[in-house]
């Protein structure tokens, strides 16, 4: 993380461990002795509205908790659209993006009111908005863990094999055990894991 | 900064009764409230909560609070004005740190205010300033009543440097052009409207289905008055725009109470409060008692999911563990409404045509009413009838009165609160009641 501040958004759709994420990313980041603010946009957290934490990460001082316009260095997001939402508002050239392909369509979207964009077209405009895009098929892979929900960290373990985002598995451990309850680390390190397989061999 | 351990502070909980905590008399509170106030004002003068940054003199001075101050300090990084404008952070908001204002005030002409929501520091510090206008220069002052910040919506970075660098004609480096204009382009085509929607398999989905198709059977109209919860989503059309208020907690309730008692002026449509268990518990509860008491005629739907939902499913008193997660013993919602002898059903929304036959057959019940009492004197024949004046010597209501000349009884229209009950007692039918 040479860039300081580091700008870092969270984004996907309520219910999708987003806030639990950009907690967990914080954690790990506070105990490196980072000052880290995150604010979150999560008053429709549980019922499927755009959900988008900003992490901001910092040696120098603490930053607010809002990035400025077309500042974010990394979009991590559990579903594509908000991606592509996400780097309308804040990306640039410069900015990486680590993506789960798995859509979850809107409710305005199953009732007709409008269509969700075509995966492929979708996916590339990610990837031309972004200066390098990992695409990850997170959500299948977590559900042959037994729970979608565990798509977030196989994000998390993404951002760590590609260089993103500096994390042990200890460490991942011991943040997972804070936040959750003790039983919880064994299946969450697993889909971390399974997270830095696919960016290890590219799947 | 190295923390030492923890102190083993346990007090014993204690009332000093000798003394007397109350704002009453405010004869004698009110000058000790202004008072500490003052105190207040010379303790937080000194505070490092309140502190400047910046040149000795600037071109434009920030007055700013709370996240305000976070946005300026990265707007003024980000424009490189650190030399040019100072920033003024106040932690304090109330007292103001009067003395440390007027040092800043004397050396600018140029104030912006960035609050949130507001403007609160802008106004105070502004009345500050007539107080000594005359040991100050002349000050532009900048902020919402200036139209130069939105008076709506809420402070952010890209506000904040959009305000500063028009105030002080610089500006950021331009983005690079062609990744904007293929960021702008068909954003929603890629990034589709996510509205609200209750969760897969939420109960509240059935319930609202439920009231919907009893409305439509019902044809009169009816209104829904909403609450405080994930419910309240019912004002949007993943509750078929069935709400059509949300309020305050517990407003719904109340403000079903009221229309409930319309129906003496004309209206015909029936009243329907939703409010979910928690917010019951919390705030509803008094609203329904008054409604009682005071006979309104409404349907109230306790959308009970067991939890606080909205928040993240934390207990609330129905539910059988506590705060803390011990056992506890809950308060049965249908027992409360039972113990105030109002009639109450329980349905599973999931069982949706049961659940909506049950709210149309209780939208056709007839609620307390209000009924005009006169009485016939032709039917009417007084000590004559055999009843031994049922109605004046034997129920007694105040509302009634007896004519001594024609010897039959009477309805006082001044007192009578139209309950009709006297009409229901009289062997004779003497008594009418017609609806008001």
């Amino acid at each position: 993380m040479d860039k300081d501040p580091f700008n870092l958004v969270v984004c996907g759709v309520g219910g999708q461990g987003n806030v639990l994420a950009s907690r967990l990313i914080g954690g790990i980041l506070v105990e490196q002795g980072y000052k880290v603010t995150i604010g979150e946009t999560y008053g429709a957290s549980q019922r499927g509205g755009s959900v988008m934490s900003h992490v901001r990460v910092s040696k120098a001082q603490q930053y607010g908790p809002l990035m400025p316009p077309g500042s974010a260095d990394l979009v991590v997001a559990l579903e594509p659209s908000e991606a592509a939402r996400v780097l309308a508002q804040f990306g640039n050239p410069e900015t990486i993006s680590v993506v789960n392909t798995r859509p979850v369509q809107p409710v305005d979207v199953i009732s007709g009111g409008a269509p969700y964009p075509d995966l492929n077209l979708l996916l590339e405009r990610i990837d031309s908005l972004s200066k390098k895009a990992y695409f990850l098929e997170a959500t299948e892979k977590a559900l042959e863990l037994g729970n979608p929900i565990l798509a977030n960290i196989v994000l998390i373990g993404a951002m760590a094999e590609a260089g993103l985002l500096s994390v042990s598995e200890n460490e991942l451990a011991r943040i997972v055990s804070e936040y959750l309850s003790p039983d919880k680390v064994e299946i969450n390190l697993k889909a971390f894991e399974i997270g830095r397989d696919m960016v290890r061999t590219g799947t | 900064m190295t923390l030492g351990p923890l102190t083993d502070f346990r007090p014993t909980p204690h009332f000093d009764t000798s003394q007397i905590l109350s704002a009453l008399p405010a004869s004698v509170t009110h000058p000790i409230a202004h008072a500490k106030l003052k105190l207040a004002g010379e303790i937080l003068a000194e505070s490092s909560f309140n502190c400047y940054q910046g040149p000795v003199r600037q071109e434009l001075l920030i007055i700013t609070c709370g996240s305000g101050w976070l946005f300026a300090i990265e707007a003024i990084k980000l424009l490189g004005l650190e030399s040019r404008v100072g920033l003024l952070k106040i932690g304090t908001t109330w007292p103001l740190p009067e003395r440390m204002l007027l040092e800043h005030l004397a050396k600018t002409e140029r104030v912006l205010f960035l609050e949130e929501v507001d403007p609160v520091l802008e106004n105070n510090v502004k009345e500050l300033f007539a107080h000594h206008n005359e040991s100050l220069p002349h000050i532009d002052f900048l902020g919402k009543k200036s139209g130069t910040v939105p008076d709506v919506g809420e402070l952010g970075p890209a506000l904040a440097i959009r305000v500063i660098s028009e105030l002080t004609g610089t500006s950021l480096p331009a983005p690079d052009p062609a990744y904007v204009r293929l960021a702008q382009t068909e954003v929603e085509r890629f990034s589709p409207a996510r509205s609200l929607a209750f969760c897969p398999g939420c109960p509240h989905r059935a319930s609202f289905w439920a009231i919907k198709r009893a409305l439509a059977l019902d044809g009169r109209d009816g209104v829904v008055f909403g609450d405080i919860g994930c419910y309240g989503l019912a004002v949007l059309g993943t509750g078929f725009h069935q709400s059509k208020t949300l309020h305050a907690m517990g407003s719904g309730i109340g403000m079903a109470c009221g229309f409930g008692k319309l129906d003496r002026f004309g209206g015909t449509q029936p009243s329907i409060a939703v409010c979910g268990d928690s917010t019951f518990y919390h705030a509803a509860i008094p609203a329904l008692i008054n409604g009682l008491h005071h006979r309104s005629n409404f349907l109230l739907l306790l959308l009970d999911n067991s939890a606080t939902a909205m928040t993240g499913f934390q207990p609330h008193p129905g539910s059988s563990v506590d705060a803390m997660g011990r056992q506890a013993p809950p308060v049965v919602l249908e027992d409360l409404c039972r113990s105030l002898g109002v009639r109450t059903e329980i349905r599973d929304p999931f069982e949706t045509e049961d659940a909506a036959n049950t709210i149309y057959e209780m939208l056709q019940q007839e609620g307390p009413k209000r009924y005009k009492v006169s009485i016939d004197p032709d039917k009417c024949i007084g000590e004559d009838c055999g009843c031994n004046r049922l109605c004046t010597r034997v129920f007694r209501c105040p509302g009634l009165n007896w004519d001594s000349v024609l010897k039959k009884s009477g309805i006082d229209e001044a007192i009578c609160v139209g309950c009709g009950v006297c009409a229901d007692i009289c062997p004779r039918g003497a008594i009418i009641k017609e609806s008001a």
